[in-house]
């Protein structure tokens, strides 16, 4: 198997020593967080859902008897801790709803990023919320193309699918999303046009 | 050419999957559709608005590193849970026996000190998922019958660091044994009015009710 470094991975043990998992760690840790945006809840922290996975993958390394299933294995690790931060969540929302004056407002992602101007970024956090609301099936393919170095074949290893059925949804998430985007443009556009009027 | 044609087939120009015939077949249905070149423009310009705010949000990992656990168990446990751990044995193996009287157990040191097997002279069964050099309950425990360890559950690991002496890992682990046993009553630890470990009975209704297999 090969990470985010490229390396290779034995072929049929898992790691056994602190050092290894570390490496394994640091190798699959992006996609992962890929897999996380792709499941957890809107307003859950990214950075503390994939402490919660290292966590785990520290613990319950021991567990996987087949290397070659690591990636799965790491998926669905992945998929039960952001659950279970949805499920925290419903509770917290449930508790705190007569807060809700209380300014709760989380801090906008995007203003951490450095990369481009106020439209540029609207458009990007955008794209990617319109990809979170996507089915899950294929929400997760487009998410984790978008991880550099991540080859198609690998997309399919993680998800347990062939590469042609990894293409095909890839294929359909982007239409749908391209769907999404234009109609939040028309829904943008309308009141723009209203006032012209 | 359908419509999930030419949307896999843009899907793999973007991929940088598309062999030159495909690029040769793009170009011909555009010629016959020109909105086939607004699609994939379309589609290159979302994919790169997805690509940056999931590159920056994933960047995030870059600074989350897998813990090294290191976990000194007996550090970790209060003083009494040693003598907590025997007495929660010893009555619980008092409450399926039957054959000591529950004050008995609770108030008789000798009991708690001589051990089930010396008290009702139930005889000793060695848990069949431990291997002949692997641990062994002491004085056979109290594992009434060999039947009724249903397996054992994956190790938990405690901590691991490099053995002192030689190659290899020194780890520590728990090795947890899933069992089946009769129980005429339960006990857990609760605190005493000084604040010291004492037995308190559980209601098995609510012990049932709690179960959640």
């Amino acid at each position: 198997m090969t990470g985010e470094t490229g390396q290779e991975q034995g072929p049929d043990q898992g790691p056994d020593n602190p050092a290894e998992v570390g490496a394994l760690w640091r190798e699959h840790r992006r996609w992962v967080a890929a897999v996380l945006l792709a499941h957890m809840p809107r307003e859950a922290d990214l950075e503390d859902l994939l402490q919660d996975v290292a966590v785990t993958v520290v613990t319950r390394i021991g567990e996987l008897r087949d290397a070659s299933r690591l990636r799965g294995w790491l998926r669905t690790v992945a998929i039960n801790t952001a659950r279970m931060a949805g499920r925290k969540m419903k509770v917290r929302r449930a508790v705190l709803r007569p807060l809700a004056s209380e300014d709760n407002s989380l801090p906008d992602p995007s203003a951490r990023q450095p990369w481009a101007g106020v439209a540029a970024r609207a458009e990007a956090e955008s794209a990617l919320a319109l990809a979170q609301s996507l089915p899950e099936e294929y929400r997760e393919p487009l998410l984790l193309r978008c991880v550099r170095g991540l080859s198609q074949k690998q997309i399919a290893e993680t998800l347990g699918l062939t590469e042609t059925t990894v293409e095909t949804r890839l294929a359909r998430a982007r239409r749908m999303l391209r769907g999404h985007v234009e109609r939040t443009d028309t829904s943008r556009a309308a009141p723009k046009l209203r006032a012209l009027s | 050419m359908t419509d999930l044609d030419t949307d896999v087939l843009i899907s793999r120009i973007l991929d940088r999957q598309a062999e030159p015939q495909e690029f040769d077949a793009f170009a011909t249905a555009a010629d016959a559709d020109p909105a086939a070149w607004k699609e994939l423009l379309g589609a290159l310009r979302d994919d790169v608005a997805l690509g940056v705010a999931t590159d920056a949000r994933i960047d995030v990992a870059a600074h989350v590193e897998a813990p090294i656990i290191r976990l000194h168990a007996p550090r970790m446990l209060p003083v009494w849970s040693g003598w907590a751990a025997a007495l929660l044995l010893a009555v619980a193996w008092l409450g399926w026996s039957g054959q000591v009287g529950l004050d008995a157990g609770l108030n008789g040191g000798d009991h708690l000190a001589g051990g089930p097997t010396g008290a009702t002279g139930a005889q000793p069964v060695t848990a069949g998922v431990f291997g002949s050099d692997g641990p062994r309950l002491r004085d056979g425990a109290i594992v009434p019958a060999a039947d009724h360890v249903l397996g054992e559950l994956p190790p938990e690991l405690i901590s691991a660091r490099p053995a002192v002496e030689g190659e290899g890992v020194e780890v520590v682990y728990v090795r947890r044994v899933l069992e089946r046993a009769h129980v005429d009553s339960a006990w857990s630890i609760g605190t005493d009015e000084l604040g010291r470990p004492a037995p308190v009975r559980v209601n098995l209704e609510l012990l049932v009710a709690s179960d959640v297999h």
